[in-house]
């Protein structure tokens, strides 16, 4: 039984408010974010009572989502229905993000006032609720910018159909009654999230990578959709099949909807997917990089004469040629008491600048060229500077996103929907590997 | 979704995604392409059929040509069998009488037996009825296939008509490359192929020439036994159509090949883990196939024999000449073929030639032979002029007995011994005329280079370009050795040519399977001594012989204009280019200061015959004094010289006097009319190739006015001129390699340190395994060298470690020109175990 389902911005501001069965005050939820913002660290416990009023919230999209109760009732079942309301949120809006709850409120309502009755959860499954749901979502942009069926992208006609920016993937489910039957299309994404600790010899200390397949469906109807994977996938060390390069987790678990009569033989999976976002496939892969690790760095930390600290990198990406890293960011911990930074860079639009909140230089590179090497050399000023405190830069810690890349060489193979829509229904998909933490140690 | 800023990929489908068990699901077509000629399945049957039609001349000529095709067979068997059986040759030779006396003509019917007899004889006889049943049914499966072409062509005529929007009448008037411009153009509208949004040349080249390209690299690699030594007559290569189809069969497209279909190697064979299995499959295949070949022998021979026959005693009889002339044989045309060449350009370039090629092989006149021949026309000739003199005189000498048939046969004699007669202007220049062959045809082996006067070279040369009396021996001859030569010969390389198919196959999106030879990488395939140094991470193995990927990679950037290679190959385009583009002003330029006499006689020679000799020669004394001070002079001297000899060398050919044509006619030539027309010529001379290019790279105001048929023969100038600069760049660069290797072997002989750099000599020396057998001294020692090093390096294998492993291990496979003695199973003990682990050499090229 919820009492009161409320959505809060990072500062605070009440975005939504419903309360269901009137037992708690209003101003539970400026006692909730006082609760939150009192406890030092980052991760506030999810679960906290006031009094006797018990509140539970999930983070996602940079808001507060927060369900009150002063029963004792099922913590799991309040976090998943907070989590499956994120997710409705964001299939219904388009993405998730403050300012589409402050555009959508009315269509959040609507939802919410589908979903719960007097406290008690009804449905939060996207199909039953679409017939519900009348307000039309409101987009931030107007969306025809990337009608790609007409318009190319850049007036070009050849890279049109090609690819689709990763904007295209955020609208909402529900068309509007203007473009009358929107588009059939969906949206595979294979993720995958690196986790590399790099010893200061260069030879790799720990390689996690974390894989998710998730489909985002705009098909207003769809019996079954089979996504083959590579055939030589293999789960878990023992079976390697086939001649190629064999991709190979060591464990892999599936949404239940997700059927796997043919997955063993053909690595098809089958699944009845309903509109919106689901997530069909995540895998792992401890202890082991298939590929190298996308970028080596080759550092030089020395004293300059009086107080001047000299650190000198140079970074290699190590991708094949034709690929780019996108939004690469290196963070360098610099000594205690670091003034000033002037920097050197190699080029215009990078940029790098000393963040003396957290001690350390934040070196960005918004595209980064597979098989290039950037340098940058840094000198920063520490009035106190000893010997002791070259110890305290490092490790190096990295983030970035490698745009049609997967660690461990999973592919798609086919998309295949039967029976067969009809009318075009485009079929895309998107490969990306992103850094969940990349550290260097110096 | 998450933030990123990743872009969505189509995701494609293609015919090779489909999962097992689901092949024969209808492709959905979206409605929204309403075009017949969206996504066709088989690609590379399309575009042969269109490239055939082209060649054809469109559908009506094709149509009759296949008609009358069918026609022929039926006429050949009717006829023979009429010969045999129905003709009675008592009374057609007048052994016996004619019964009916009423006139003592005898005519043409009444030497034919009655129907009746006719027709009993031929059904007594077994044998007839037996080969008239085979080429009935033989017949049938023509006429079936030539309907089923029509249906074919039918619908390649509409797509000519409705998609290209050319018309039948005008197609002759079209140039391929721009049919195949049309075909680009309209993939964006109609979507032939579903796997690539945009078409390139090249995919269009690989798809039609994909087997081809696998014949190339394997003549390239000397991977099929076409070449023989035997024991009289020494080295001879033994390749004829049967052979080929056969070979052909085997790879391609019989039952059982390597290909599961026209675009795919069958899966296991892409799999190094099983070649021996493999290769033993593959070699009781071709067993059989060799058996089946011995046992239709008979059929085939027969009909050879008659076919020949039919088609050449005519000819033979009107025209002796012709078993003297020669032609480009099919090894020749296999050796000397790019990667990725269409026949037509082949063919073209083969024809311009072959009038230098054919004028070189005269040069070689034996005197000995001379002699003779003079002595025996005379004496035939005065007996045929006795009996024709007689003949005028009265025609009755006619009717003596075997008075025609001497009078025939004597002419032939005639005919033949001038042949071996020079011509009385001949001039023996056999390095020029090599020079001018070598702008045609592009490839020829580095020893020939100097030696143009020798018999080995000639020997050598007339096993590219043979007798046409030799062409059809061998065609006649080849029912009976083409089975032994599958069983003995090819049957034992079944695990190279295993290994050659796994290795050098690669998937290329939208194209399938293709020979990655034809991909024409530098870097994958390029050999350090053919100006792809530093570029290329080829090893021996993988290098093509002869310059073979630089060259066709220079060719088809040139005669297709429009393509964008890759970056890598861009590059080492625009280099090469721009060297030639160099050296060909400077160096004219210096001659042309030097030499005002010589280039304005030499002008006023072309200018009134551009296709002569003698112009050449004219020319020719400049450079070639220089030559010889040039040889110990500097690379670049040199170099220059090489190109001012190669330009004048490239006088002769047609394109040039149109060049000057176009020069007189457009006043918008950005040279400023000099007042010195001699200068003027010369620099229009040496810079007809570079104008070509800039013609043809579409910068220049002209663009518009040209015809694609006069930039595709300036293309071929252009081309001429980069072969002749690649292969004196090659020379350039063997001997320095050369020099310097002996001089460290001397240096060091002992030290058992110069192993590496003996490996790198002899990884750049310049080697042609398609004729290894008439080696240089130099390069014998090389080979010797080579051999030993092989055997070293594989026992130390564990010593060096690194770069060198990986090259170990693909020795055996890369071994095959040097290693004197492999063996079947020749494989070192570590290779096994390596070959599985390595990643397969299948790699996706986007």
């Amino acid at each position: 039984m919820i009492s009161q389902v409320f959505i809060l911005s990072s500062k605070g501001d009440h975005l939504i408010y419903k309360d269901f069965r009137g037992e708690a005050d209003k101003d539970a939820v400026s006692v909730f974010f006082e609760m939150v913002t009192a406890l030092s660290g980052d991760q506030p416990p999810v679960v906290m009572s006031h009094k006797d009023l018990n509140f539970i919230h999930v983070r996602q999209g940079g808001l507060y989502w927060v369900a009150s109760t002063k029963t004792n009732a099922s913590p799991f079942t309040v976090i998943e229905f907070l989590n499956r309301l994120a997710a409705l949120t964001k299939d219904y809006c388009g993405s998730l993000c403050e300012k589409s709850v402050r555009m959508n409120f009315a269509l959040i309502y609507e939802l919410l006032d589908e979903m719960v009755d007097y406290g008690y959860i009804q449905t939060t499954s996207t199909d039953i609720l679409k017939n519900f749901i009348q307000t039309e979502a409101v987009t931030s942009k107007p969306f025809s910018l990337f009608d790609l069926s007409n318009v190319g992208l850049f007036g070009a006609e050849t890279q049109q159909s090609k690819v689709a920016p990763s904007t295209a993937a955020t609208r909402p489910i529900m068309s509007h009654r203007s473009e009358q039957g929107g588009k059939n299309e969906i949206f595979v994404d294979v993720v995958e999230r690196l986790s590399v600790v790099i010893g200061s010899n260069g030879v790799l200390m720990k390689a996690d990578v974390e894989g998710e397949i998730r489909v985002k469906c705009y098909l207003p109807t769809c019996s079954e959709m089979r996504i083959g994977l590579n055939e030589e996938f293999s789960i878990g060390r023992s079976q390697l099949r086939g001649y190629g390069t064999a991709v190979r987790v060591d464990e892999c678990s599936f949404h239940q909807a997700v059927k796997l009569d043919e997955f063993d033989t053909y690595r098809i999976l089958k699944v009845c997917p309903s509109q919106g976002e689901q997530t069909l496939m995540q895998y792992q892969l401890s202890d082991e990089l298939p590929c190298a690790p996308p970028f080596r760095l080759f550092p030089t930390v020395e004293k300059d004469y009086g107080s001047r600290l000299l650190i000198f990198l140079k970074l290699r990406c190590d991708l094949p040629p034709k690929s780019t890293a996108l939004n690469v960011s290196v963070t360098v911990p610099v000594p205690k008491g670091s003034l000033s930074l002037s920097q050197e860079l190699s080029s215009p639009d990078q940029t790098a600048e000393l963040q003396l909140k957290n001690k350390a230089i934040l070196w960005s590179i918004p595209r980064f060229p597979g098989g290039a090497q950037l340098s940058a050399l840094f000198k920063v000023e520490v009035p106190s500077l000893s010997s002791a405190s070259l110890l305290e830069v490092g490790p190096v810690s990295m983030s970035f996103e490698l745009p049609k890349q997967t660690c461990t060489g999973l592919q798609i193979r086919f998309l295949r929907l039967s029976p067969t829509q009809p009318g075009m229904s485009q079929r895309w998909v998107r490969y990306v590997t992103h850094s969940d933490s990349y550290t260097i140690r110096i | 979704m998450a933030h990123f800023d990743t872009e969505y990929q189509r995701l494609e489908a293609s015919y090779s995604d489909s999962p097992p068990g689901e092949e024969n699901l209808l492709v959905h077509v979206p409605e929204g392409s309403k075009s017949q000629w969206h996504h066709i399945e088989n690609l590379d049957l399309f575009f042969q059929r269109v490239y055939n039609l082209h060649q054809k001349n469109g559908f009506t000529c094709m149509l009759l040509g296949e008609i009358f095709e069918l026609v022929q067979l039926v006429f050949v068997v009717t006829f023979t069998v009429f010969l045999a059986n129905c003709v009675d040759y008592d009374i057609l030779f007048a052994n016996k009488l004619v019964n009916h006396t009423d006139s003592s003509k005898v005519t043409l019917p009444d030497a034919f037996l009655p129907v009746d007899v006719c027709s009993a004889r031929i059904h007594d006889n077994v044998f007839v009825i037996f080969i008239l049943v085979i080429s009935g049914v033989f017949w049938l499966h023509r006429l079936v296939k030539f309907i089923y072409n029509v249906c074919c062509y039918w619908e390649i005529r509409s797509f000519y008509i409705n998609a290209l929007k050319m018309s039948m009448a005008e197609l002759p008037y079209f140039t391929w490359q721009e049919v195949q411009a049309r075909i680009i153009e309209i993939q964006k509208e109609h979507q032939i192929c579903i796997h690539k949004k945009e078409l390139t040349e090249l995919d269009i080249y690989h798809r039609i020439l994909r087997f081809k390209n696998y014949m190339v690299a394997m003549v390239n690699k000397s991977l099929l036994p076409i070449r023989f030594r035997l024991p009289f007559l020494g080295d001879s290569v033994f390749y004829t159509r049967g052979l080929k189809y056969n070979f052909e069969l085997i790879f391609f497209w019989g039952p059982g090949s390597l290909f599961e279909n026209e675009w795919s190697l069958k899966s296991e064979y892409k799999r190094g883990g099983n070649r021996l299995e493999l290769a033993d499959r593959l070699s009781s295949r071709i067993l059989w196939i060799g058996i089946a070949n011995l046992l239709l022998c008979p059929v085939i021979l027969i009909w050879q024999i008659l076919y020949a026959f039919f088609s050449y005693t005519e000819v033979i009889k009107r025209e002796p000449g012709i078993l003297g002339a020669r032609c480009w044989s099919l090894y020749g045309r296999c050796y000397l073929r790019h990667f990725n060449e269409l026949d037509h350009e082949l063919m073209s370039r083969l024809s311009k030639g072959y009038k230098a090629s054919s004028k070189y092989m005269n040069c070689f006149m034996s005197p000995l032979l001379t002699v003779v021949a003079k002595n025996v026309a005379f004496f035939a000739g005065s007996i045929l002029a006795v009996l024709i003199a007689l003949t005028i005189y009265d025609e009755d000498v006619l009717a003596v007995e075997h008075v025609l048939s001497s009078i025939t046969l004597l002419g032939v004699c005639i005919t033949v011994c001038r042949s071996f007669i020079p011509d009385k202007h001949m001039v023996f220049c056999p390095e020029q005329l090599l020079k001018v062959i070598l702008a045609h045809i592009h490839y020829m082996p580095d020893h020939w280079q100097g030696n143009a006067h020798r018999y080995e070279t000639r020997d050598e040369f007339a096993q590219l370009f043979q007798y046409k009396a030799v062409f059809i021996l061998e065609e006649l001859l080849s029912p009976v050795i083409t089975p032994f030569i599958l069983i003995f010969c090819l049957r034992r390389k079944s695990l190279e040519i295993i290994d050659f198919f796994r290795n050098f196959t690669v998937e290329v999106v939208g194209v399938g399977d293709t020979c990655s030879f034809a991909q024409m990488d530098v870097r994958q395939h390029g050999h350090p001594a053919w100006m792809s140094a530093g570029k290329t991470e080829a090893s021996i193995y993988q290098q093509a012989e002869d310059g073979k990927t630089e060259l066709s990679l220079m060719h088809f950037a040139i005669t297709n204009p429009q393509w964008q290679p890759p970056r890598e190959s861009t590059h080492f385009i625009s280099q090469l280019k721009e060297k030639v583009h160099r050296e060909a002003t400077g160096g004219q330029q210096g001659t042309a200061a030097e030499n005002h006499a010589f280039t304005s006689t030499h002008s006023l020679q072309s200018e009134s015959e551009p296709r002569s000799l003698i112009a050449n020669l004219l020319a020719g004394p400049p450079s070639l004094a220089s030559l010889h001070l040039g040889r110990d002079s500097s690379i670049i001297n040199h170099l220059s010289i090489g190109v001012s000899e190669g330009t004048s060398a490239l006088r002769s050919l047609s394109p040039l006097s149109t060049s000057l044509h176009l020069r007189g006619s457009f006043p918008s030539a950005r040279l400023p009319r000099p007042d010195h027309p001699a200068v003027a010529a010369g620099r229009a001379m040496a810079g007809s190739g570079t104008d070509a290019r800039t013609v043809s790279s579409g910068s220049s105001a002209w663009e518009g006015q040209l015809t694609s048929l006069v930039l595709s023969e300036y293309a071929s100038t252009e081309m001429s001129i980069h072969a002749l600069y690649m292969h004196e760049m090659h020379k350039q660069q063997s001997r320095g390699e050369l020099s310097r290797h002996t001089w460290h072997r001397q240096e060091s002989d002992e030290s058992s340190e110069s192993v590496h750099d003996d490996v790198e000599a002899i990884r750049n020396l310049p080697r042609s395994s398609t004729f290894p057998f008439a080696t240089t001294p130099s390069q014998e020692g090389a080979g010797l060298q080579s051999s030993s090093q092989r055997r070293y390096g594989g026992t130390t294998e564990s010593l060096c470690g690194g770069p060198r492993v990986q090259r170990t291990a693909r020795m055996p496979m890369g071994g095959w020109s040097e290693e004197p003695h492999t063996g079947r199973h020749h494989d070192p003990v570590p290779e096994e175990g390596s070959e599985d682990e390595l990643p397969p050499h299948i790699h996706k090229v986007t």
